[in-house]
């Protein structure tokens, strides 16, 4: 049973997701209103269909107008057919007050619908589902106020919390259909309290002749400007609630409603029904727009379309002004405001023994919201900016953290042995489900699992001296990671761990192939050069959803530090055609990676002392060696550049990652909350609103990660040369003091096979382009012009300066070699086409005093010939580079 | 499936099956204990699991699926991944370890109360009783405060896990306790 319901709320969601977003706001809050005649038992399977045939019908507002008065007229509910009355409700944000109360006044029939849950309870996975909307809705009231004026946004939580409710509607409207009356109280309080009243709701949950639920108030959480909104979603969140916690329920007083319920006709009585609901509901507003509009949307948009949404309600004037001001100071002072409230409609209608458990409520609140925090803190990435679930490629990132989870402790209980060779080929595929299997734990979504050659894998962790407990845990403890903005020009997907040691990124079938086809000879180069340059893989895996596509991965080590800021990022080739990032566009993306023109118009350097340089340029040779003995090209040198002067104020690594955090663990809890304690929900929303206030106050937390961020060298990393000096690779002068900058390298995209693709390639670019400097070119050719290329650009600062001179005076007599004329062609491009936009870049890294060239670029010497001074500095970038070729030619030869 | 077929031939003969998660301390002797269930008159050399082992054993006409999760205190946040569907839980605690019953006990009460274990039966060893200087099962009762626990069927068994001593008859409890069969 279980299995079943969860899986069909599942789909009813998403799909229910996807269809909202063209809808209005409207439609959604119809759908709260749906009473369909079906059991409750059905109400599964049945309301997916049921509920997508009632959504479309209820958009129009006229309906709703129908509603209203009906409401009004107290007979509403029974009045109304099942559906459409309920449908009537309008969602729009504009309606004044009162039309909110009226909206809230349908809620309170929706709560009669809680009485019905029996049958809800028992599937749980349904209700968790609807929980977990639930508990993403319940983010800061803030992000609720500002979603809420949208209303349509929330609209897709809505839906998914919705479903549970139907059955309960049902029973609720044959059997109930007055008690919603008992609300009227509630509303009066409303206007008095003013929006923030509007909190404490009360449910009619009588349905089953369980009367204690009917006036279970929900602490209400959010703000009420949203009241009309919030009302109207507010029943359902409250029937949802009810539904998965029949029993529990807060220690909600029982229904001081039922008492007074008879007597209201007036809008506002729904509206104190509501009001529990509203809580819920809230967190729906706020979740849900972003949710379904964040469900497709990048995540990063979100926190921009909160605060344009915010501020459009502002100036719509929507809101009231009450919630603006609000807004700010959410989380604690609203709380007081709510219990407030309770207490205000506890005193009037409900009897001690309902205060004493309203208190027990608050309380539990009170100390739930203290762990949240605790618990929030240790979710912070240390990177990036954390955006909650939705992510289209969450249920993607929660399969693979799972699938990698099981794999990898499967493997490494395992008492270790020596490879042999049937474990480069072995592959071993595992199927998850809800229930779990013998040899699988239960997961959350079905999805196939597949392992490649995990013994190898297995060995090459422990060869890049990766201790398995910390890669499991900092892989897969918590469904967190971090997305990189979009795919590459591969259209590989980047996935941070949290702890933004380790990559996930998706690879072509191709690349997958080629890599388990090399595996043999990389663990050898591996095992032969643990300093290797090469990317570290940690694993190979694939992923497959039910009706989904075959999603092939890798796990690699991220070469960049979760510790230092990078100012700058290169991607080099040794290919000059079209390795050139416009300039214009790095202003508009100033992360953004650079390419070998780049590199040489800046004129860099990586500045090694003789010493790291021989280490460097040795390694680097045999790693080469290794690709073009592999038939591989196309591979890079990516450098990421730390200025040790600038440090980490930037903060540039929050803005180069979005993170998202795929159905995190509160997800997972989420689910099952509605049958939990009450506390438990509690908890929830808690940790919604905190991490809402994060999201939007301060969208960085980068000063309180700033604590948690390792200070020292990773531990794995410090056996490894390049690696060790802070994670990375530090700048030295020639007589090995240490520079001002801190490298971090390694060669990546390593998985490309010179096939028949890059043959046809080279050959069409050949055609129109010198054939040795496109960047399709035979792995041989490819990986000698790599070394040439980077070789000559490694030197101290002092050699490149004595290189410039000797060579300034060389130059003068000698001519320059083919490809030092194509290079010097190149340059001269790129220096014509951007010299003048070169300076202003804000982001550029500090120069040096002591770097050769602090002059402006616009004095970039196209027509300077060689040695003439055109700036402070004395040295044409070109005229330099034109020096480390040669120097590097030179060591070539004598090498 | 092989795996379908044996289903139904347990529905028909009335074989159960139960999920097991046996969680503890690192070095409580978790993996000795799932070894010694599975390969009864063997011994049994371990390493400290990073990860986890899982073993059928048929007992009693039940079916126990066995997953002994490693309990390296690094590594016990992935415990909570494991305990969705739970029918059983076996908490070992090295009786002989009497500094750490504290931690044990937090340990323990952290992973009931969680809410997807609370239907699990608990079975706790008290493992190691053939070392000096060990706690009695009842002592080991008492230190991890089980008479506080509401709701819950809880049972110590002694054990000395490296003969093997004792843990048939704790499988044999939970035979005796389970449910309803788990719901399917």
């Amino acid at each position: 049973m279980p299995s079943f319901s969860s899986d069909a709320p599942y789909q009813t969601a998403t799909a229910t997701l996807t269809a909202s977003h063209p809808r209005s706001i409207d439609s959604s809050q119809v759908k709260t209103h749906d009473k369909s005649a079906v059991g409750n038992t059905f109400l599964w399977t049945n309301w997916p269909n049921g509920d997508s045939g009632h959504l479309e019908p209820h958009n129009h507002h006229q309906t709703d107008r129908q509603l209203l008065t009906n409401l009004k007229n107290g007979s509403a509910y029974s009045l109304a057919g099942p559906r459409s009355s309920v449908s009537s409700y309008t969602r729009d944000p504009l309606q004044s007050k009162e039309g909110s109360t009226y909206s809230l006044g349908t809620g309170s029939t929706r709560d009669g619908r809680d009485g019905g849950r029996p049958s809800t309870t028992l599937e749980k996975d349904p209700v968790r589902k609807s929980s977990d909307v639930i508990a993403t809705g319940a983010g800061s009231a803030a992000a609720s106020v500002s979603d809420q004026l949208p209303n349509g946004t929330s609209s897709d939580t809505h839906y998914q919390a919705y479903h549970p409710y139907l059955p309960q509607q049902q029973q609720q409207q044959q059997q109930h259909h007055r008690l919603p009356n008992g609300k009227p109280l509630v509303n009066g309080d409303r206007p008095a309290s003013i929006a923030d009243s509007m909190r404490g709701g009360l449910e009619p949950a009588q349905a089953n002749g369980s009367a204690t639920y009917l006036s279970t108030t929900y602490p209400p959480d959010e703000s009420e400007p949203l009241s009309p909104d919030a009302d109207l979603l507010g029943p359902r969140a409250t029937t949802s609630m009810t539904a998965a916690v029949p029993p529990y329920r807060y220690s909600s007083p029982p229904a001081p409603t039922t008492a007074t319920g008879t007597g209201n006709l007036d809008p506002a009585c729904p509206s104190v029904d509501s009001t529990p609901s509203s809580t819920l509901r809230q967190r729906h507003t706020l979740q849900v727009p972003r949710n379904s509009t964040g469900g497709r949307r990048n995540s990063r948009d979100q926190a921009a379309d909160d605060a344009a949404a915010a501020a459009t309600a502002l100036s719509s004037g929507r809101l009231s002004p009450t919630a603006g001001i609000r807004r700010p100071s959410f989380s604690l002072a609203r709380r007081a405001t709510r219990s407030n409230q309770s207490d205000i409609l506890l005193d009037d209608t409900m009897p001690d023994d309902d205060a004493a458990r309203w208190a027990e409520a608050i309380k539990q609140r009170r100390a739930s919201r203290r762990r949240r925090r605790e618990d929030d803190d240790d979710e912070r990435v240390i990177v990036g900016t954390k955006v909650d679930q939705n992510h289209v490629n969450w249920v993607t990132a929660y399969n693979m953290l799972t699938g990698i989870r099981f794999t990898v402790s499967r493997i490494n209980a395992k008492f270790d042995r020596e490879l042999t060779p049937a474990d480069f080929e072995a592959k071993h595929k595992f199927s998850f489900d809800i229930t779990g299997n013998e040899l699988t734990p239960s997961a959350k979504y079905d999805f196939k699992f597949k392992d490649y050659a995990p013994w190898v894998f297995r060995h090459l962790r422990a060869k890049f001296r990766l201790d398995p407990a910390d890669y499991l845990m900092s892989l897969t403890s918590k469904y967190i990671l971090s997305e990189l903005g979009s795919p590459g020009k591969s259209g590989s997907f980047f996935y941070f761990s949290r702890d933004y040691k380790y990559i996930i990124k998706t690879i072509h079938h191709s690349e997958h192939k080629l890599l388990r086809r090399i595996l043999p000879e990389y663990y050898k180069h591996v095992e032969q050069n643990p300093n290797t340059l090469i990317s570290q893989f940690y694993g190979l895996h694939r992923v497959k959803m039910a009706y989904g596509r075959k999603i092939h991965f890798v796990v690699m080590n991220n070469l960049f530090p979760p510790h230092r800021d990078i100012h700058e990022t290169f991607d080099l080739k040794g290919s000059t055609v079209g390795r050139d990032l416009r300039e214009e566009d790095l202003e508009k993306n100033p992360r953004a990676t650079l390419k070998d023109l780049n590199w040489l118009r800046r004129n860099r350097r990586l500045e090694c002392g003789p010493d790291k340089r021989e280490v460097f340029i040795a390694q680097l040779r045999r790693d080469v060696e290794l690709l073009q003995r592999l038939k591989i090209m196309d591979y890079s040198l990516l450098v990421g550049i730390h200025d040790m002067s600038r440090g980490n104020e930037e903060k540039l690594r929050d803005k180069t990652l979005q993170v998202f955090q795929p159905g995190g663990d509160r997800e997972e809890e989420a689910p099952e909350m509605l049958m939990r304690t009450p506390s438990k929900l509690e908890n929830e929303r808690k940790a919604r609103e905190l991490r809402m206030l994060i999201k939007k106050e301060r969208p960085v937390p980068l000063d309180q990660a700033a604590a948690k961020m390792p200070d020292e060298i990773l531990d794995e990393r410090k056996f490894h040369i390049f690696y060790s000096d802070d994670g990375g690779f530090r700048a030295t002068h020639e007589n090995g003091a240490a520079g001002q900058e801190i490298y971090y390298l390694g060669i990546i995209d390593c998985l490309t096979h010179y096939g028949m693709l890059k043959k046809m390639e080279h050959f069409f670019k050949g055609i129109s382009q010198d054939r040795t400097q496109i960047s399709p070119i035979p792995p041989e050719g490819y990986g000698d012009r790599f070394i040439k290329f980077v070789t000559g650009i490694t030197m101290s600062k002092e050699e490149a300066e004595r290189h410039r001179e000797a060579q300034d005076a060389e130059q003068r007599q000698s001519r320059a070699s083919s490809i030092e004329r194509t290079m010097q062609m190149a340059e001269r491009q790129a220096a014509a086409k951007d010299s003048s936009s070169i300076q202003p870049r804000t982001i550029a890294t500090v120069w040096d005093p002591a770097d050769a060239s602090p002059g402006p670029p616009s004095t970039l010497p196209i027509v300077d010939e060689a040695g003439e001074a055109s700036s402070i500095g004395g040295h044409s970038q070109r005229s330099q580079d034109r020096q480390h070729r040669a120097s590097a030619k030179g060591k070539e030869k004598s090498q | 499936m092989g795996g379908s077929v044996s289903k139904i031939m347990g529905k028909i003969f009335g074989t159960k099956e139960m999920r097991i998660l046996m969680l503890g301390l690192d070095a409580a002797g978790k993996t000795t204990i799932l070894y010694k269930l599975k390969l009864t008159n063997q011994d049994v050399t371990t390493i400290p699991t990073v990860g986890f082992n899982v073993e059928s054993v048929t007992y009693k006409n039940v079916k126990f699926n066995v997953w002994d999760v490693g309990g390296q205190d690094k590594i016990r946040p992935l415990w909570r991944h494991y305990y969705s569907g739970t029918q059983g839980l076996i908490f070992v605690v090295d009786s002989s370890d009497t500094q750490r019953m504290d931690e044990a006990r937090s340990e323990l009460h952290k992973i009931i109360n969680d809410r997807e274990m609370k239907d699990a039966l608990l079975l706790v060893f008290a493992n190691k009783q053939d070392i000096q200087g060990h706690l009695s099962p009842e002592e080991v009762t008492n230190a991890l405060q089980l008479t506080k626990l509401k709701d819950k069927l809880w049972y110590v068994a002694p054990s000395v896990a490296t003969e093997g001593t004792g843990i048939f008859e704790g499988l044999a409890w939970l035979s005796n306790n389970v449910k309803t069969p788990p719901q399917k």
